[in-house]
């Protein structure tokens, strides 16, 4: 690792701190054809996230985007400057961030980075949006629902359970009952759900005590099932699924190995410092994207979404949503630092960064100018961040154009469909991608 | 102020019975039993009703005038409502089954202002797959992973507890332990008297959890759980009953039927 990257990540992780080194940029293979052991970890930010406080930045007072409602945006010290609020990421003059990823760019120049800009979303409500990025299929009518691509992957992969979400639910439509998601939506329900029997009221109970219950249990179901009509039986095909497997989960005590604390809270909060004290808040950034790392580590499941919301600014925009911003870059700059210091549990030659992609979207952006309420509304283009595993480094894809609008991408719209097929097809999956579009955005891989 | 509270929840559980659907098209839990089509452009005199497997009965009066009828039925099968209790209907039936709740009354400084806020509820309601409290009509009744983990979760809980709460009242006032002395009643007692108790102990729970006796092959691993329970929770100086009876009392809690409706 050269001198400038191994300084750039002991800032990244605190000068305090003694943590391992993390390894050179790595070189990455072909598109995998196979459905490989790469890791997702997908943070979704729920609202609609800012891409002028983000990847598509204001440049400078000559970009078509700059307005005097942003330069509250870039206020340092009272000069109203545009200058030198967006910049560049170290080392990568290709990737440009506004100051709501300013805390985060300590990560985007460790590891191989990608961003997406100009993806143009048809619909701007919410919940259309919302399915459409997720799913990459645009459904009107909301009258079917489409599984979205990471549950696509869980389904194929299998596991219980085959993913988990943290926060605000993701479609699963026929997922839902072959490959049903953990969905917690804290670390701390997540954390007495793995815990189950072995909470200890009074006295631990013994190994022996609750196999001999689960046991009864399976027997109860086994001769409740048989009073039934076939047709009431395909609606316990999800619990019957998961009871499959709950044994084993239970046997992993993943309870005892997904701690999240003041400490951890601390450390993600601060983007990767480990003081001040930051009190743990169950359903924070900060705590979910932490217990997200520690899902990983202790490989309960290969991917993981984490949703957080707070994002639909359509009042105040600034004074809350830069805040919002900024709260997740700093949790993003600990996660690189964490997923660059972690051993895979399937291959521990090897460490999560180089086996995990990890995929920030949003379900569209904001309008470049303010409304009345000083907020922003639905724009109908998003963006996404991409790094890690088999992302082109300094690669950005797809732009907006004078008037913020998406712009054509090699003579077409960029849309949700060519994003989620190409990372479908990057982690292996062909035959999901295909349902989902041919496109392949090439440029976007390594 | 509990009857209201009873009547209400009593409401909202028959407003979220079967029929619910939270999504288009989506009718697994739709709960209805679909009416054949007759073709009823034919005179009078065939009369159609269907029958409880769904099959079309014709019964035919004689016409007044000769005619010839025909009757076009489509036969389908009926529904069957299999729907998961709801976070509302699931901390009612604890109450009811186990009689112990899980209640917060917040103080009026308090957004809530004083009024009584269901734990269960408040805590699991979502991630149970129930409702969404930001908006009723966007309820998921789909099984998740969590919602088993959960199940477990929460019939440990209320299993500990209830027994607990039991065990600290006055013989005469419980109301798990009607039927046995849960520090003394087993089956594999010598005193039959004992063993006749237990087993009334099990067949009032089954009662009271599920409305119905146990079969013989749930009472036989009943016994197996309670004496394997019983013999691997050994902490004390003798084999206690009353960890054979948190066993089965747990998974009593946890089975597919106490969950669905």
């Amino acid at each position: 690792m050269s001198p400038m990257d191994r300084r750039l990540l002991l800032k990244l992780m605190g000068a305090s701190s003694s943590m391992l080194l993390a390894p050179a940029l790595f070189p990455c293979g072909a598109l995998a054809q196979t459905p490989s052991k790469t890791k997702l970890l997908q943070i979704f930010l729920q609202g609609g996230w800012d891409t002028i406080l983000a990847t598509d930045p204001v440049r400078g007072p000559a970009d078509p985007k700059a307005n005097a409602s942003y330069e509250a945006a870039y206020y340092d010290g009272g000069n109203g400057q545009f200058a030198g609020a967006a910049q560049a990421v170290p080392g990568k003059s290709n990737l440009w961030i506004g100051p709501g990823l300013a805390p985060a760019a300590a990560a985007f120049a460790a590891v191989p980075t990608a961003f997406v800009n100009g993806l143009f979303v048809e619909v701007t409500a919410h919940e259309l949006a919302y399915a459409y990025v997720l799913s990459g299929i645009l459904s009107l009518s909301r009258s079917r629902e489409y599984p979205s691509f990471i549950a696509r992957m869980a389904a194929k992969t299998g596991g219980f359970p085959a993913h988990v979400v943290l926060g605000g639910g993701i479609p699963l439509a026929e997922t839902a009952a072959v490959a049903p998601p953990l969905h917690s939506l804290d670390v701390d329900i997540l954390s007495q759900m793995l815990s189950g029997p072995y909470k200890a009221y009074g006295q631990t109970p013994s190994e022996g005590m609750i196999a001999a219950a689960h046991d009864l249990i399976a027997t109860l179901n086994t001769e409740y099932q048989k009073r039934l009509p076939d047709q009431a039986k395909t609606g316990l095909t999800a619990w019957n699924t998961s009871s499959a497997g709950i044994g084993e989960l239970y046997a992993h005590r993943y309870d005892q190995k997904i701690i999240v604390d003041d400490a951890v809270h601390s450390r993600y909060s601060n983007g990767g410092a480990a003081s001040p004290n930051v009190a743990l808040k169950n359903d924070s950034p900060a705590a979910k994207i932490a217990c997200a790392h520690q899902i990983l580590k202790c490989g309960m499941t290969r991917y993981v979404t984490v949703g957080i919301d707070g994002f639909d600014t359509h009042q105040s925009h600034l004074a809350a949503h830069k805040p919002r911003q900024q709260e997740v870059a700093r949790a993003l700059n600990a996660l690189i630092a964490d997923l660059c210091s972690t051993p895979d549990p399937d291959d521990p030659a090897k460490m999560l960064i180089e086996t995990t992609t990890v995929l920030v979207t949003s379900e569209f952006s904001r309008t470049p100018a303010f409304n009345a309420a000083a907020g922003t509304d639905h724009w109908q283009s998003a963006s996404a961040i991409l790094m890690g595993r088999g992302i082109a480094d300094n690669t950005v894809v797809g732009a907006t154009d004078t008037a913020g609008h998406a712009a054509d991408y090699n003579g077409a719209k960029l849309l949700p469909d060519h994003l989620a097929a190409s990372l479908l097809r990057l982690l292996g999956f062909d035959d999901e991608a295909a349902i989902v579009s041919g496109v392949q955005l090439n440029a976007l891989f390594a | 102020m509990r009857a209201l509270r009873l009547y209400t929840l009593i409401l909202l559980s028959a407003a979220l019975t079967p029929g619910c659907r939270c999504k288009d098209g989506d009718d697994s839990n739709s709960g209805a039993t679909a009416e054949p089509d007759v073709d009823t452009s034919v005179a009078s005199g065939v009369q159609t009703s269907p029958s409880a497997g769904g099959a079309t009965a014709a019964s035919v009066t004689p016409p007044l005038t000769p005619v010839t009828t025909s009757v076009t039925t489509t036969t389908v099968a009926p529904g069957f409502a299999l729907a998961r209790l709801t976070p509302e209907q699931l901390s009612n039936d604890l109450v009811q089954s186990v009689n112990f709740g899980t209640e917060l009354r917040l103080d009026a400084a308090h957004s809530w202002n004083g009024q009584p806020i269901d734990y269960m509820l408040l805590i699991y309601g979502v991630p149970l797959g129930g409702i969404d409290f930001g908006a009723a009509a966007r309820r998921d009744p789909t099984t998740k992973a969590q919602t088993l983990l959960v199940s477990r979760t929460l019939a440990w809980f209320y299993a500990n507890s209830a027994i607990w709460k039991d065990v600290n009242l006055d013989p005469a006032a419980r109301v798990l332990f009607t039927k046995a002395d849960i520090v003394h009643d087993r089956p594999d007692a010598t005193d039959p008297m004992s063993v006749e108790r237990w087993s009334s102990q099990v067949e009032e729970w089954f009662w009271r959890f599920y409305s119905r006796p146990p079969t013989t092959t749930e009472v036989a691993a009943v016994r197996v759980a309670f004496l394997a329970g019983m013999k691997a929770n050994v902490g004390e100086a003798w084999e206690s009953p009353y960890h054979g009876w948190l066993t089965v009392l747990y998974a009593l809690l946890a089975t597919q039927e106490f969950f669905h409706a």
